[in-house]
């Protein structure tokens, strides 16, 4: 089975896993209700840290809602798309990851699709509603130019966030323990990747800049759509070297996960 | 068609772990991951074993006796620490992905299904997943339908399913696509009789329809005597015995038990028994033979007995195959008995 046939037959999974979990409309509904309840409480904080402070190291309030939208609506859709690995750590566990090495598609695919959860979806929509909110009023012109930065930044995003929440499953293939340290770096690299980065200490910037390039893929697209003072000095580069980045980090985060999953295969559960 | 080279051949198979040392408290998990320490266990010594097409072949052995590892090992989950395995022609875990194509895989425990998903939903995925033809996917469908009896269950989500409805669906899944060969971990673990019986007609019909080899572990004597001509017995990692079940019996079965109740008027006397025999006089009216199985069976020794006296009730203890395997472990012999 060739991987375009694979895609085809996860996304029947997805489908079909969706379509049994909105049969339960009310607890469905409950959910994105309660899921948006939080990101509403999180935009409301932004709001009124600016009401004392007017500005963010040179932002308007409108311009870190756009940064928060941009960041978020990678990161809700990474998360809506990335379930099934959370549970990645307790199938090995318990040894249940067996079931995915006696059947003859690619192994990760099915991990993604271990649990798909629509919950997220809500946020998603919220943060898509904040983003055109904040883009309207910052007046702001849609051009091809905007368009691909947008684009990219999104696509990057996406694939970094997934990258990031695979590594907290790649971790559970050597160790039964925590995976905090890895929830850190992806709720935590969220976080941090909704304010202008630029704000941060020097050897922090670095980590989200270069090593999980968060910085690059959205922070600068934003900063160059808002046409903002560049204080680090990458925005010519940054369009090139974003995506680039990024698929370094995924080749380099890929590779790991084929070393867990051989380790599972040298060690069993 | 069955080819003439064995479905599953096994040469000094042998898995070794090394048990990482627990770490407890703060930072437990980074020094497990930091630390070396660690204990070797030999979970599967030095096995080798063919199995022919058409085989159906029980596994048996004590929990931990190695049963699972070698499962793993024939489905390319786990890598042997060394030792070969060649199953349908290829090497389980370095081709995993093909055979995948070629082997059903049914764990007990654990269900291949989507939880949440109708059984009906689960079965055309792994349609599609296999590749299988619309015709034959057609044709397998109505036959597990019918002997396993799906029909009424077809529609609910996975989770609401009793085990012994989700057994049978996990059974339809893993033979949708033809596989030749049937690797069955425990597939009648917790059910009731009916269920288990449901089961093992599935597994028979499928044997003798399609064929198919299979493989299945155990802690059910009922599915060896039902299902298994031969037997093969692992205890702490070594294979102490393949041959078939009636051998298992010659050689571990001990004596032949059989208790009589003779009329009033009648006795026995116990001073001149053939041969392998030995006899004891428990009541008045009763009677206890213990017969040496190599010269005799239960059939032979209940008609000598009808002509020394003239029985009203007659209780035989053939030995079950459980006591057998009891008395297997419990035996000091440690080499492999090959009677095949």
């Amino acid at each position: 089975m060739d991987w375009q046939q694979e895609l085809g037959l996860t996304w029947r999974i997805a489908k079909l896993r969706i379509a049994a979990q909105m049969q339960f409309q009310g607890s469905f509904l409950m959910q994105l209700f309660g899921n948006s309840i939080m990101t509403i409480m999180e935009i409301v904080t932004v709001v009124i840290f600016f009401q004392q402070f007017p500005a963010l190291g040179g932002w308007t309030l409108d311009e870190v809602l756009l940064l928060y939208a941009m960041c978020a609506i990678a990161f809700e859709i990474a998360d809506t798309m990335q379930n099934g690995l959370d549970l990645v750590p307790e199938q090995v566990r318990t040894g249940d990851f067996d079931r995915l090495l006696t059947r003859p598609i690619s192994v990760y695919l099915q991990a993604i699709t271990l649990d798909i959860s629509v919950r997220h979806i809500g946020k998603t929509i919220l943060a898509f509603g904040l983003f055109c909110w904040a883009w309207l009023r910052l007046d702001l012109a849609l051009t091809s130019e905007t368009l691909l930065l947008l684009t990219s930044a999104w696509i990057c995003g996406i694939a970094l966030f997934i990258a990031i929440f695979t590594l907290g499953a790649i971790v559970s293939f050597w160790t039964v323990g925590s995976i905090e340290v890895v929830n850190a770096i992806s709720y935590g690299g969220s976080d941090l990747a909704q304010y202008p980065i630029h704000i941060y200490r020097r050897w922090f910037r670095t980590i989200f800049i270069w090593l999980i390039p968060i910085g690059f893929v959205i922070y600068y697209p934003t900063l160059i759509i808002l046409d903002k003072p560049d204080p680090l000095g990458f925005a010519p580069i940054a369009p090139a070297i974003g995506p680039l980045l990024t698929i370094a980090f995924v080749a380099l985060v890929s590779l790991l996960w084929r070393q867990g999953v051989n380790h599972y295969h040298s060690t069993g559960s | 068609m069955p080819s003439p080279d064995p479905i599953v051949s096994v040469t000094c198979l042998t898995r070794t772990f090394q048990r990482r040392r627990l770490h407890r408290g703060r930072f437990g998990a980074l020094r497990a991951l930091a630390s070396r320490q660690s204990d070797t266990v030999n979970a599967v010594s030095d096995i080798t074993f063919d199995i022919q097409p058409g085989e159906m072949v029980g596994y048996i052995g004590q929990n931990g006796a190695g049963k699972s590892t070698t499962i793993k090992m024939l489905c390319g989950i786990l890598v042997p620490t060394s030792g070969s395995a060649t199953v349908l022609g290829a090497t389980p875990w370095r081709q995993r992905k093909q055979l995948a194509h070629r082997i059903g895989v049914v764990f007990g425990q654990r269900t291949q299904l989507w939880w949440d998903l109708p059984l009906r939903d689960s079965l055309h995925l792994l349609r599609h997943m296999y590749r299988v033809p619309g015709d034959r996917f057609a044709e397998n469908l109505a036959t597990a339908r019918e002997v396993l009896d799906l029909d009424p269950f077809l529609a609910t989500p996975v989770r609401q399913l009793s085990l012994g409805q989700r057994m049978r669906g996990d059974l339809a899944a893993a033979i949708l696509h033809d596989p030749d060969l049937l690797i069955l971990d425990e597939p009648t673990i917790g059910l009731d009789l009916l269920a288990k019986d449901r089961i093992r007609d599935f597994l028979r019909t499928l044997n003798r329809t399609h064929g198919t080899t299979m493989l299945l572990t155990t802690h059910d004597l009922g599915d060896i005597e039902e299902l298994c001509e031969r037997v093969m017995v692992i205890d702490a990692g070594r294979l102490r015995f393949d041959g078939n079940a009636t051998a298992l019996q010659h050689q571990f079965g001990g004596d032949i038990e059989i208790g009589v109740d003779v009329a009033h008027d009648q006795t026995i006397a116990l001073a001149n028994l053939p041969t392998g025999v030995t006899g004891e006089h428990l009541t008045a009216s009763t009677w206890m033979f213990r017969f040496d199985r190599g010269l005799w069976t239960s059939g032979s020794a209940v008609r000598w007995l009808t002509t020394i006296a003239e029985l009203r009730d007659v209780s035989i203890n053939d030995g079950s195959l459980e006591q057998m395997i009891r008395d297997l472990y419990l035996s000091d012999k440690t080499s492999a008995h090959n009677v095949n």
